[in-house]
């Protein structure tokens, strides 16, 4: 953790706890009172010995068990109400930093998303929130607590005899010191149990991901053998752990008891020798019983601090990271996007890896570009510049002469409808994925999509047409399923600018078909880049640019560049030699009756 | 150190108890019958001795203290002391053999769970993604164990204290106790009460959090598309109903922490009051002594706490079931692929294999092979040509019996796969993957499998063979060398090194290798792989499938696969004489290989 981080995490932390004071502070009253209260009834049960062993009438003794019912009720509203304030408000920061974080996480930049993993994100946000929470919660009611007790406990003690309070509470220290001596070689023992369990889990995991690898040569048995071994030295070092963790309750159990000893033998003394009365001796013993627990606490109380702050720093990695793209500080909003796009000398950088390097090209409004190349050519992170999931290294890329990242972002990606090479789709309604640009589409609009991106004739195979839950709680949906989805998606929004990132892949030949020449009306008037590699697809474009090792290596029309016989032409006669043997192959098969519907 | 993060479907609530599962828990804990018995034997000590303080400090005020006497103090000091030390003995005997016992059978059952994975055939692991399993393996079988050594211990104590304190009050002063008691009945119904509403609580709670990390993961996932599409604010708010969704449930369960606390707190009040009042009546009238009177106060403090403790130790129950279950359903899963009952062994395998009109499909509609047949004979070599999604990697699959097929016979010897052990055959069938699976593990370990019957001279022989000893002679620690998760610091072309290494070790009659495209390999590892290729086919009956047709010249016959037939059989030259489909596969790499000349 940098400085800079660190004094992040402690302004963060503090801006929550600040946030609900006059939650928090009211609460930390209610549990001092509480505090106090709970050390008057054995006072009350004092004088009631006293006076039983004086041989009082019952008139008084009622009165003394009144008073004893009294105080438990005002303890027992201050309790709930400093159960009810802390910890309730320590959900609320739980609740408050989730969506902190969730926002946050929104406006994080891709290059974010492609340095962090999922599952480490996922546990920021469950495991080490509820940490948090703990920490702000309970955890302070209980530091609150034991040091209220301790204070008031002892000050009570003081109070019916100097002498036996100080022998009795001689023995804080040696339990101050046994919890921390136990609690770091329990702490030691501990972690070296996890990192067992981190092996073992590991050692599963390998074995199920390889488990191709272990049937393939016959090494069941032999894995077997080796877990059986990783699970000897976890029982090894969890016995190890267990035999501190076995001792450390009962041995504190018994050092509180201990103090119980020492009174009942100077106590006893006192009260025969007219020092204490007997009521006070049993006052004395009560003190002692309540004090006990808070002791006892100590050591978790303090587990659960540390672990609390590991915890928020972790979150505060998270919630420091700053979001390289985002809205300009002086947005230039654009009052009709008419969709003239160019890259002016643009170079872009992966880290260390050149990705693009001095692209210039000019897309006029209306126009349809096909983009061509090999993998790793940069096609996809050339469209990926427009709509700013990334911001290039140098030059700038424009939308009707604006730079885009002058632009408010909204109003940019507003502008451009993307199908993404990799389909994600998300756990709702088909419907509520197609509008996931616009809540609400008209009849119209929604009729257009789907019949444009050929969703359409997938409906019927769909239980619930377009209300259709799909994803992991639902359907499956095949990969051109997905695709004329998404672009669905993409139609629905209206855009002057359309990207297809190989968004065809999936669906096959003669669905495309159908699909592009749905399309043709809806690309007449806008911007289309397409990244396509079928032949139709390419001979269709207005201008084609090949792309090779993140340079222009051409630009020109479909007949152009294949009079010119260069990497385009190479790229699209092999293209065209691929879609022959795999019409050939369809042919074949159709031929021999095969299965393909 | 990894750790696992836990699946959200897993979020499913279990019953607190559920006899059926209790039962089948029960069956793992019989071989430490003796060790339990003497540890709730320890327990019972524990309770009773517990039960000695307050009868002490009764006795020092009754027979020393009120009397004005000193003598037989000290023995009553020396007496609890000696209770506590009893204690202390007791329950770390017990906590040490509780552990001991739970460690031990989850043990136990982490080493079935595993054993029974390895029988699982190939299409379970298909079905289920590898992090539900390690799942199983590792946090569902934890939280078992925290209740066996934990849960259920201190269920059984608290249980033991309450009926010990029942009873000794009631030989103390039987008119006292059962005016106690009388409070009991409120106290248990709300107890039970204060139960319930914490599980309803528990299950809204878990609801809620399923659903937040659902939502959350899949717009982590899809974060690209959500920002496209604008949709930061839209999701937000649907964020936020969620986490409102948990803050009040959140909200609910702790109102009733809040109230019941309180009312614990209120019953002890009213009990000790009540003790007050009724008792110290009749301490006045000498019916009751001042001792008695102590000690029954000092005894129903320590009443109420293992009751307020039970309530608490509902929801671990609540989970332990919940992973049983899931643990049990893995282990209910049946062996797809089971090995004949009377099995026919393979001896002096020769590696004659025959595909006899073999139908397969992973799922029964979509046919991956239609009727395919053909013969390869002892040391023959063949290569499988096709197009993607051919087959051929299938095929593969079915001569190591990882799949079953549906209709017709795979023999090797003559003899169907289906009638011989499975471990015996794959023995006999050595596989090449084209992403092969590295362990974090030394790259000697990774070669022989961790098999010991393979000596490191051999594994050094087989790395030496293949040529992969040139660069494991340049780490510094040669064969000996750690490799990284998935072989992370090796390069593609050295993983595929070590794969043929593995082959050569193990010494199979028949080798399978895939050999795909990898764009990510330099030409001077790729001649080197294809000299190993050649070197580990040697002498065996081999399946080579290729994707650039340069490299498999040499080969003796060439089956093309399309659409799950095969299409096409022959050499190399007759096919390409022949101008059908090999033909036009091969005129693409060619063309595709100008291209690159061309660009280069």
């Amino acid at each position: 953790m940098t400085p800079q981080t660190a004094v992040r995490f402690r302004r963060l932390l503090l801006s929550y706890l600040l946030r609900y004071r006059w939650r928090y502070l009211p609460g930390f009253f209610a549990l001092l009172g509480a505090s106090l209260v709970v050390m008057v009834p054995p006072l009350v049960l004092r004088h009631a010995i006293d006076a039983i062993a004086e041989g009082s009438t019952g008139s008084r003794l009622a009165a003394y068990g009144a008073m004893i019912l009294g105080l438990a009720i005002v303890e027992s509203l201050m309790r709930f109400a400093a159960r009810h304030l802390v910890s309730g408000t320590s959900r609320r920061v739980e609740y408050d930093l989730r969506n902190d974080l969730a926002a946050h996480l929104m406006r994080l930049d891709q290059r974010f998303y492609v340095a962090s993993q999922t599952g480490d994100l996922m546990a920021r946000a469950t495991n080490d929130l509820q940490v948090v929470r703990d920490l702000v919660g309970p955890t302070l009611l209980d530091l609150g607590r034991t040091a209220a007790m301790m204070l008031f406990g002892v000050a009570f003690l003081l109070s019916i005899n100097v002498r036996l309070a100080l022998v009795s509470i001689a023995y804080l220290p040696l339990i101050a010191f046994l919890v921390i001596y136990f609690q770091s070689t329990i702490e030691g023992k501990y972690r070296a149990v996890q990192d067992q369990f981190g092996k073992l889990t590991t050692h599963a995991q390998e074995n199920i991901s390889g488990i191709r690898t272990i049937k393939a040569y016959a090494q069941e048995e032999t894995e077997i053998a080796s877990f059986a071994r990783a699970n000897q030295e976890m029982m090894r070092r969890s016995m190890s752990w267990a035999y501190y963790t076995a001792g450390f309750w009962p041995l504190m159990t018994v050092a509180a008891g201990a103090s119980t000893a020492v009174v009942l033998w100077f106590g006893g003394h006192d009260v025969v020798a007219g020092r204490i009365t007997i009521g006070q001796f049993v006052q004395f013993n009560a003190y002692l019983f309540l004090l006990a627990q808070p002791m006892l606490s100590l050591g978790w109380t303090f587990t659960t601090l540390q672990q609390g702050i590991a915890s928020m720093k972790r979150i505060t990695e998270v919630l420091s990271t700053e979001p390289l793209i985002k809205d300009p500080a002086a947005p230039a909003p654009l009052t009709v996007v008419r969709g003239d796009i160019e890259f002016q000398d643009v170079t872009f950088r992966h880290g260390d890896i050149p990705v693009l390097s001095r692209i210039n090209l000019k897309i006029p409004a209306g126009s349809t570009v096909a983009l061509v190349g090999g993998t790793g050519a940069g096609k996809t992170s050339l469209v990926s510049l427009l709509v700013r999931l990334y911001d290039p290294t140098e030059g700038r890329v424009l939308l009707d002469g604006v730079d885009v990242r002058d632009l408010p972002l909204e109003q940019l990606r507003a502008a451009v409808g993307f199908v993404p090479q990799e389909t994600f789709l998300f756990s709702e309604p088909l419907k509520e994925n197609i509008s996931y640009a616009r809540a609400n589409p008209s009849q119209e609009e929604m009729t257009y999509a789907i019949e444009t991106s050929q969703l359409v004739t997938d409906l019927p195979q769909l239980t619930h047409g377009l209300d259709t839950v799909i994803g992991e709680r639902g359907v499956t949906l095949s990969g051109g399923q997905k695709q004329r989805a998404a672009l669905a998606r993409a139609l629905i929004k209206n855009a002057p600018v359309v990207v297809l990132d190989d968004a065809l892949s999936h669906v096959d030949t003669h669905t495309e078909e159908e699909i592009l020449r749905r399309l043709g009306t809806f690309m007449a008037d806008r911007t289309t880049i397409l990244i396509a590699h079928r032949t139709s697809t390419l001979a269709g474009a207005d201008f084609i640019v090949a792309l090779e090792d993140g340079t222009i290596a051409e630009v020109g029309t479909h007949e152009e560049l294949l009079q010119k016989e260069g990497v385009y032409a190479r790229f699209f006669r092999r293209q065209l030699l691929a879609e022959q043997i795999q019409d050939d192959a369809e042919v074949t098969t159709a031929s021999n009756g095969g299965s393909r519907s | 150190m990894s750790t696992v993060y836990q699946e959200y479907d897993d979020d499913v609530i279990g019953k607190v108890y559920d006899a059926r599962l209790v039962r089948r828990l029960g069956v793992y804990l019989r071989p430490y019958v003796v060790s339990i018995v003497f540890s709730v034997l320890l327990l019972m000590g524990v309770a009773a001795l517990e039960i000695v303080g307050p009868l002490i400090l009764k006795s020092a005020i009754d027979d020393q203290i009120a009397q004005g006497r000193t003598d037989r103090l000290g023995l009553l000091v020396v007496l609890f002391l000696g209770s506590l030390t009893g204690i202390l003995l007791m329950r770390y005997a017990q906590g040490v053999l509780m552990n001991y016992v739970s460690q031990r059978v989850m043990m136990d059952l982490r080493i079935q769970l595993f054993r029974h994975l390895q029988r699982m055939a190939i299409a379970f692991f298909d079905r289920n993604p590898v992090g539900r399993l390690v799942t199983r393996l590792t946090n569902d079988i934890a939280t078992l164990e925290q209740v066996v050594s934990q849960g259920v211990v201190a269920i059984l104590l608290n249980l033991l204290m309450v009926s010990a304190i029942v009873v000794v009050l009631l030989l103390l002063d039987w008119r006292l106790a059962l005016f106690m008691y009388l409070f009991l009945p409120p106290l248990v119904v709300s107890v039970r009460y204060f139960a319930f509403a914490q599980r309803q609580g528990y299950r809204e709670q878990r609801a809620w959090i399923a659903r937040i990390n659902a939502y959350l993961n899949e717009n982590i996932s899809g974060m690209a598309v959500v920002q496209l599409f604008n949709r930061e604010r839209e999701n937000l708010r649907r964020f936020d109903q969620r986490n409102r969704g948990l803050l009040n449930a959140n909200l609910r369960v702790l109102s009733w922490y809040a109230i019941f606390e309180p009312a614990v707190l209120l019953f002890g009040a009213v009990t000790t009051a009540a003790i007050l009042w009724y008792g110290g009546g009749r301490v006045v009238q000498e019916a009751l002594t001042l001792g008695t009177l102590v000690a029954f106060i000092q005894y129903m403090q320590r009443f109420y706490w293992p009751i307020r403790d039970l309530a608490d130790r509902y929801t671990t129950l609540q989970s332990a079931m919940a992973s049983a279950e899931r643990i049990f359903q893995v282990l209910d899963e049946p062996e797809e692929i089971v090995d004949p009952s009377h099995p026919k062994h393979l001896r002096d395998v020769r590696g004659r294999i025959e595909f006899r009109d073999v139908w397969f499909a992973y799922d029964e509609d979509n046919w991956v092979l239609k009727g395919v047949s053909f013969v390869i004979e002892p040391g023959e070599k063949v290569a499988l040509v096709g197009a993607t999604g051919a087959g051929k990697t299938s095929l593969m699959s079915l001569l190591s019996r990882f799949y079953d097929i549906q209709r017709g016979a795979v023999l090797v010897d003559d003899v169907p796969i289906d009638e011989v052990p499975q471990r015996e055959l794959r023995r006999h069938v050595g596989i090449v993957l084209q992403d092969p699976f590295l362990f974090t593990d030394t790259i000697e370990e990774n070669i022989r499998l961790r098999d010991a019957s393979i000596s490191p001279d051999q594994v050094r022989a087989a790395g030496a063979l293949v040529g992969a000893d040139t660069f494991i002679s340049r780490l510094r620690e040669g064969y000996r060398t750690v490799l990284a998760e998935r072989g992370a610091n090796l390069s593609t072309g050295q993983k595929q090194l070590l794969a043929l290494a593995r082959v050569a070790a193990f010494n199979p009659e028949i080798v399978l290798v895939l050999d795909e495209a990898t764009a990510s390999i330099d030409p001077e590892t790729e001649a080197a792989l294809q000299r190993s290729i050649r070197e580990v086919t040697t002498g065996r009956t081999s399946i080579i499938i290729a994707h650039r047709l340069n490299t498999i010249r040499y080969v003796d016959r060439i089956l093309v696969l399309h659409q799950g037939r095969v299409a096409e059989e022959g050499t190399h030259r007759e096919l390409l004489a022949r101008r059908g489909l090999y033909y036009r596969l091969y005129e693409l790499q060619y063309k595709d290989q100008g291209l690159l000349d061309a660009v280069t």
